[in-house]
């Protein structure tokens, strides 16, 4: 009881000496700075962005946060040093230590005033960056933000964690404005670490540094799988050291007999210790396990009601391994097949999907937003035992290393750059965690260091020696040893990788390289070459399965494409890769010039069936798109204007829609607006159309002789000229024929 | 309860360094219910030991009893019985006056209806909205004063109290701690570097020099110690003649010019009575100037190396 009246006593009486401080409007003018300013930005760039929150709002809002942060920081800075200055001008730690009320008291109620304006001062930035945008978004009758109403809660919830995460970094302020009297000291130290803390960031390193705390909450409006990120949980834990610390130099009013007597001594060993357990737990990032069974879960916000099926596909031959059945919104599917192999799968959920990291006996549970996914693809957020995993994949892409202009460089030169930018990469993975402090593991962590290394050995095994060469015309090439470590750190015979598409091609490159076969041919040398490498069987049969999928890719020509496999295949040794490749095959070749064009139903807007039979007789340009595909819409008005010019009795414009789910209606509304030249329909079935005719992206265009037959299952896009060749050599170069 | 000493402290001792002891060995006894005053020259350690007293210097609280209890264990509650003022008034300059001491009600739990009349009472009852800022030095000192007696403490404790207030402002807090003596019963401590001032207002005195009690009694003990003598200059219109006159009744009489004579008496002797002396012998006196022994006694205590 006398703790609460106490503690109330000092707070009101830090409210009382707020007056005249000025503190009121650095919160007023740090809070209302970017609200301000980026209303300017607002009238100006009309137009949503998504990054991956339930709602446009929390996107807006996490956007602001981020260049607020720099701002609060100082804002809480200024507080924090403003408070203590008001003692320290007048003397007043001489007064309140006369006042018949506990010293602890004055002490915490002067931080609480500083925590207290500091969150004031989050609630001002939030009011006006979500008002202001309302009024925004009013005025510009800006659809997607009215249509969703302010998520308070979370909002209110993301604000608390920034301000939890700026607790640590208030009360080391705190302490070294009550040790140094003057206003410079505290505020320049603050200041330098404010900085400090953000290039620490930017090197994935001082992440433990209170002042780095607030930047990193203010980056996730959700906390992830806890309720609270372990920068926010570290920052509580300084707060209770760096408050207990202040408290023993305010008591004592000196450094000196704070640590004086064997006692005080004993504490403050206590002190340390109690912390360290605390630092320790709070940061030792964790890496899961794996789970008892192979189970894959998720759930979808706002689903259509197409959603019925969720899939799980293997990621080669996009063939089913097990399909889950959708209840309101959520499905669940423990798997029960032969083990998985650690790789990339694709959940698939209606017309939504995600590429998801796993492997046997994970777990995995993914959510998805359907009201916020672009073009079927949207952030999903994956939790699950490759939480981890999945997070590093999303937001750390393998990335290449690129040197212009090698001849420039000296060999010992050369193998110095890329030694160091392959060791600084390899860092990154290694420091990588999420922001619930989870790393991946091991094994990925392995197979992530390896992919990331062929970007480089290619530089090395193959770029560099060519130009190498070519500058140096009789020079034998010597690296530095200290290169050995890069050039063994991915063998040829890596049998983990052969999974990976990015590492087959490494394999291909360096046998081309090394058998003087150049790119894109796939003649009998090179299959040669493959066949009679001295690589380990499993690794020759992946390095042929690639080549033949390369091969059937870039040979328009079946004999060709036929005489090759049928010369081949028999070396290929694994019968899956083997039944992908005939599968591949027949595909293709079932799409060549001659072949009829597979039949599907199609549907007009009014809800009519049509086939290629419904244009007999006439030869048929198709242009396959989709409402939600930007580089369609792009090539859209190219597409409308050769249907006006060459449609007549002997040719037909169809532009084939492959629209499903909600997206349907768009479809129709959309389909309404084009040229009346143009026949609009829709794939009925999205998925079995795209099988059919092998279409793994859109825009995608087709010719269809009057016969039903391919004349080319793969035009060039209308904005290219040689689209128009294909239409003049049918026509007889007659537009009117 | 009634306590013989409002503060009491033994033997002590306190130092910033090691060679240089600023108290030193000190017994303070101020008697409930006296004005006490704390003389001593500049540094000779007076705000020092004031700090000791109140527990706002780190280490040692033994040696230290306030209103009876020992300091460690009466802080801070016995802060509510006593009111300090130590060196510069501490007093937040962004605020009012009324605020200043709505604070200290807030921190002391009163409430805010005592502030007026205790602006009354220090005579700042109309700088409305004037911050303390802008306030002068006797302004904030009556402020000062304000904040240490806002809680009726039983208890002033009070570092130079008449620095920089002028004349009419001296004689006004002289007489406003007499009667808080008087009139409440409060026990006053208070230290200054002048005699007179001390003289004038305080029952009990000490002396302090080089952090040590030097002096430690009664004012009317150390008035009336023997040996003591003032030196009185009277100023007439012809000097030698007056002291043809005066000679036999004061033989150590001496004249000092034309206009002037200098007598030494016994420092109980009123000065009135030897002006009598003059009236009787029809020589007009036109000035009186008394020099004190107390002041010389004191002058000579402090210089001693």
């Amino acid at each position: 009881m006398e703790i609460i009246t106490n503690s109330i006593r000092a707070f009101k009486a830090e409210w009382i000496k707020l007056k005249g401080t000025g503190i009121w409007w650095i919160i007023l003018i740090g809070s209302g700075l970017i609200p301000v300013i980026s209303a300017g930005f607002w009238l100006n760039n009309a137009g949503s962005l998504n990054r991956g929150g339930a709602t446009p709002w929390e996107d807006v809002l996490q956007r602001e946060v981020n260049s607020f942060m720099f701002l609060y920081m100082l804002v809480c800075i200024l507080i924090v040093v403003k408070l203590c200055q008001t003692e320290h001008r007048s003397q007043g730690w001489k007064l309140i230590e006369t006042q018949p009320i506990h010293r602890a008291y004055i002490y915490l109620g002067k931080y609480t005033m500083a925590a207290f304006l500091s969150l004031l001062s989050l609630l001002l930035f939030v009011m006006l960056t979500l008002g202001g945008g309302y009024l925004i978004a009013l005025i510009q009758h800006q659809e997607d933000y009215l249509n969703s109403s302010i998520p308070w809660g979370s909002v209110l919830y993301f604000i608390f964690r920034i301000w939890i995460a700026s607790l640590g970094l208030l009360a080391f302020q705190y302490v070294i404005s009550i040790w140094l009297t003057n206003f410079v000291g505290p505020f320049l130290i603050g200041f330098l670490l404010i900085v400090g803390a953000g290039i620490a960031g930017v090197m994935q390193s001082g992440e433990w540094i209170p002042h780095a705390s607030p930047g990193m909450s203010s980056q996730h409006v959700k906390p992830g799988i806890n309720w609270f990120l372990h920068n926010e949980k570290l920052s509580v834990a300084w707060m209770l050291i760096l408050l207990w610390i202040g408290y023993q130099y305010y008591y004592y009013r000196s450094w000196k007999f704070a640590v004086k007597g064997g006692r005080q001594l004993l504490k403050i060993g206590a002190a340390a210790l109690l912390f360290g357990i605390a630092f320790y737990f709070i940061e030792t990032p964790v890496t899961y396990a794996r789970h008892d069974r192979t189970v894959v879960a998720g759930h979808m916000i706002s689903p259509d009601s197409t959603m019925t099926m969720a899939v799980l596909l293997n990621p080669q031959t996009k063939d089913t391994l097990m399909a889950m059945p959708i209840r309101n919104g959520s499905f669940l599917g423990v798997y029960q097949g032969d083990p998985l192999k650690a790789g990339d799968y694709v959940v698939l959920a209606g017309n939504v999907g995600a590429n998801v990291y796993m492997g046997d006996k994970d777990s995995i549970h993914i959510r998805w937003n359907a009201n916020r996914m672009n073009m079927g693809r949207g952030p999903a957020n994956i939790t699950g035992t490759r939480q981890a995993e999945n997070a590093m994949n999303m937001r750390m892409p393998d990335d290449g290393f690129d040197l212009e202009n090698l001849q420039n460089y000296k060999p010992e030169v050369f193998a110095d750059d890329v030694l160091k930018s392959w060791q600084e990469a390899i860092k990154r993975v290694d420091r990588f965690k999420t922001q619930d402090n989870i790393r991946p593991a091991e094994d990925f962590i392995i197979m992530k260091k390896k992919r990331l290394t062929l970007a480089y050995l290619e530089k090395v095994k193959i770029d560099y020696p060519r130009s190498f060469a070519m500058y140096n015309p009789g020079k034998k090439l010597e690296y530095p040893r200290s290169l050995d470590t890069l050039i063994n750190a991915v063998s040829d015979a890596e049998t983990s990788l052969l999974g990976y598409p990015d590492y087959l091609e490494y394999l291909d490159k360096n046998l081309r390289y090394q058998g003087k076969i150049r790119d894109l041919s796939f003649d009998s040398s090179y299959f040669d070459l493959v066949v009679n490498s001295n690589k380990p069987v499993e690794v020759k049969n992946a390095m042929l399965y690639h080549g033949m999928n390369g091969m059937i890719a870039n040979y328009g020509d079946s004999a060709k494409r036929n005489r090759l496999y049928n010369s081949y295949m028999g070396f290929q040794k694994d019968p899956f890769l083997a039944g992908l490749t005939a599968d591949r095959l027949a595909l293709e070749n079932s799409l060549t010039t001659g072949m009829p064009a597979p039949l599907f139903d199609a549907e007009t807007t009014a809800g009519k069936i049509m086939n290629w039979t419904d244009f007999k007789g006439k030869y048929i340009v198709v242009d396959v798109w989709a409402t939600w595909c930007l580089p369609c819409k792009r090539e859209d008005p190219f597409f409308q204007s050769y249907a006006e010019m060459y449609s007549n009795d002997k040719m037909a414009f169809v532009a084939l829609s492959i629209d499903d789910g909600d997206d349907q209606f768009r479809w129709q509304w959309e389909a309404g607006q084009k040229s009346k030249l143009t026949v609009q329909l829709r794939a009925r079935d999205k998925m079995a159309f795209m099988r059919k005719y092998g279409i793994e992206s859109i825009p995608r265009y087709m010719l269809i002789d009057p016969q039903g037959r391919f004349l080319a299952s793969s035009l060039p896009r209308p904005s290219d000229r040689l689209f128009e060749d294909y239409l003049l050599r049918v026509s007889g170069g007659n537009k009117d024929f | 309860m009634q306590i013989d000493y409002a503060i009491e402290t033994n033997n002590l001792s306190y130092s910033f360094s090691k060679l240089d002891k600023v108290v030193d060995n000190l017994s303070l006894r101020v008697p409930s219910g006296s004005i006490y005053g704390f003389l001593g020259p500049n540094g000779a350690g007076k705000t020092t030991t004031m700090k000791l007293i109140c527990g706002m210097l780190p280490g040692t609280y033994n040696n230290i009893s306030l209103l009876g209890r020992r300091l460690d264990e009466a802080v801070p509650e016995v802060f509510s019985e006593v009111g300090t003022l130590i060196e510069m008034p501490s007093l937040y300059l962004n605020l009012t006056a009324y605020d200043n001491l709505r604070h200290l009600c807030v921190l002391k739990g009163l409430d805010r209806s005592v502030i007026d009349p205790v602006l009354e009472t220090v005579g700042l009852a109309k700088t409305g909205k004037k911050l303390v800022k802008a306030f002068s030095l006797g302004m904030k000192q009556r402020l000062g004063i304000a904040t240490a007696i806002i809680h009726k403490p039983r208890l002033l404790m009070l570092d130079e109290p008449v620095n920089g207030l002028d004349p009419a402002g001296i004689v006004e807090i002289r007489n406003l701690l007499i009667r808080l003596k008087e009139e409440h019963g409060i026990t006053v401590f208070i230290s200054s570097h002048l005699l007179a001032e001390i003289e004038r207002t305080c029952d009990h005195i000490g002396i302090i020099h080089r952090g040590k009690l030097r002096y430690q009694g009664t004012m009317h003990d150390l008035t009336s110690r023997p040996g003591l003598s003032k030196e009185v200059q009277f100023l007439v219109e012809d000097a030698p003649a007056a002291a043809e006159k005066l000679l036999p009744i004061f033989p150590g009489l001496r004249v000092l010019n034309q206009r002037s004579l200098q007598l030494n008496i016994d420092e109980q002797t009123p000065v009135s009575e030897i002006n009598r002396k003059f009236v009787e012998l029809s020589i007009p006196v036109e000035g009186i100037d008394v020099k004190k022994g107390l002041e010389e006694w004191f002058m000579n205590l402090t210089n001693e190396k």
